[in-house]
């Protein structure tokens, strides 16, 4: 009896270690969202030839903007959700901006509708950066992560 | 064929003595409906014996009859009155069944199917798994870091340009207050 109570608890640890990262399995899967995933290896490779002390300027504004913050983390996942996705992918963000694992850093929101959420999971994973941003025509999840 | 000729094949049957034709003979006569009454009890026996002739016997039950056949003349059990003498010997093949056989097979084709079911299990997670690399080459990775830091730059521009009216306000205050310093010295 002992053993099989052992087993059960070692199983829903493992199921509960799991279930933080339910919200972003299930749009790798989605039609109609753009998912990317950058593993360790990769995202060297990437970054190594993105950056080495280039200068980015953005559109939007006048500010150049450095690759090389990207330098503290190791992996990233981007999803791109557009249409009827679109709502679906901020409300999730949402709900884990109001999670207690979660911390709310940043939010604003500017008349033209493009909205910014800035979280950060202190409890499970504090290297983990996650970035929302939605606007008229898509919504967009950065998750910054760095592995130990 | 006659009843006379029947009886007589009958006898040599019980003597072990008649060929697979003969008893073929027999069996189509006894799966008749207009067997004699005599005959009956005969019937019945060899139509039993026709069913279970092919079937494995154990050899302790099969000593056990061969043990009962060879005593019927020393002990004062009586045979039928119509049969003159039984075969004595064994009449069933004797065979031990195969049971650690079908353990050993069946055992082997559990484990084949719960091995053969994990095997694909594990191939298709690793298909679906939401967190291997989407990039197959460094460049594509190059495009998608770039991409990220576009959506990173519209989300901290509001904040950029909130940080930047608030630091021009705070210079205004303070050249304000530059100008009427001397005023408050005073």
């Amino acid at each position: 009896m002992k053993r099989i109570l052992l087993v059960a608890v070692i199983a829903l640890c493992g199921i509960a270690a799991q279930a933080q990262n339910k919200i972003f399995e299930k749009y790798a899967k989605m039609d109609g969202v753009e998912y990317v995933c950058i593993n360790k290896a990769m995202f060297s490779a990437g970054l190594s030839i993105a950056t080495g002390g280039q200068v980015v300027v953005d559109e939007a504004n006048t500010q150049g903007t450095d690759l090389s913050k990207f330098a503290n983390y190791n992996r990233m996942i981007i999803i791109t959700a557009k249409g009827d996705k679109k709502q679906v992918l901020y409300n999730d963000i949402q709900k884990l901006a109001k999670d207690k694992d979660y911390e709310l850093l940043m939010q604003s929101h500017s008349a033209d509708g493009n909205d910014a959420t800035f979280l950060h999971n202190e409890k499970a994973n504090p290297n983990e950066f996650i970035i929302c941003n939605i606007r008229e025509e898509d919504c967009s999840v950065v998750v910054l992560l760095k592995d130990k | 064929m006659n009843i006379e000729q029947i009886k007589s094949l009958l006898a040599r049957f019980y003597e072990g003595q008649t060929t697979p034709e003969e008893e073929r003979l027999l069996a189509d006569f006894f799966r008749r409906e207009d067997v004699p009454e005599d005959l009956q009890e005969d019937k019945q026996l060899f139509l039993l014996l026709a069913q279970t002739s092919d079937q494995e016997m154990p050899q302790d039950i099969a000593d056990e009859i061969a043990a009962f056949v060879n005593n019927l003349g020393k002990s004062d059990i009586q045979p039928l009155t119509h049969v003159s003498q039984q075969r004595k010997g064994v009449i069933f093949r004797l065979k031990t069944p195969p049971k650690m056989w079908y353990r050993v097979a069946a055992t082997v084709a559990i484990l084949l199917a719960i091995g053969g079911g994990m095997f694909i299990h594990q191939q298709r997670t690793l298909a679906t798994d939401p967190f291997r690399d989407t990039c197959s080459t460094p460049e594509e990775a190059a495009d998608a870091i770039f991409y990220a830091n576009d959506i990173i730059n519209r989300s901290t521009a509001p904040f950029l340009r909130s940080t930047m009216i608030a630091t021009e306000q705070v210079n205004d205050i303070n050249e304000t207050l530059g100008k009427i310093q001397p005023y408050i010295n005073q």
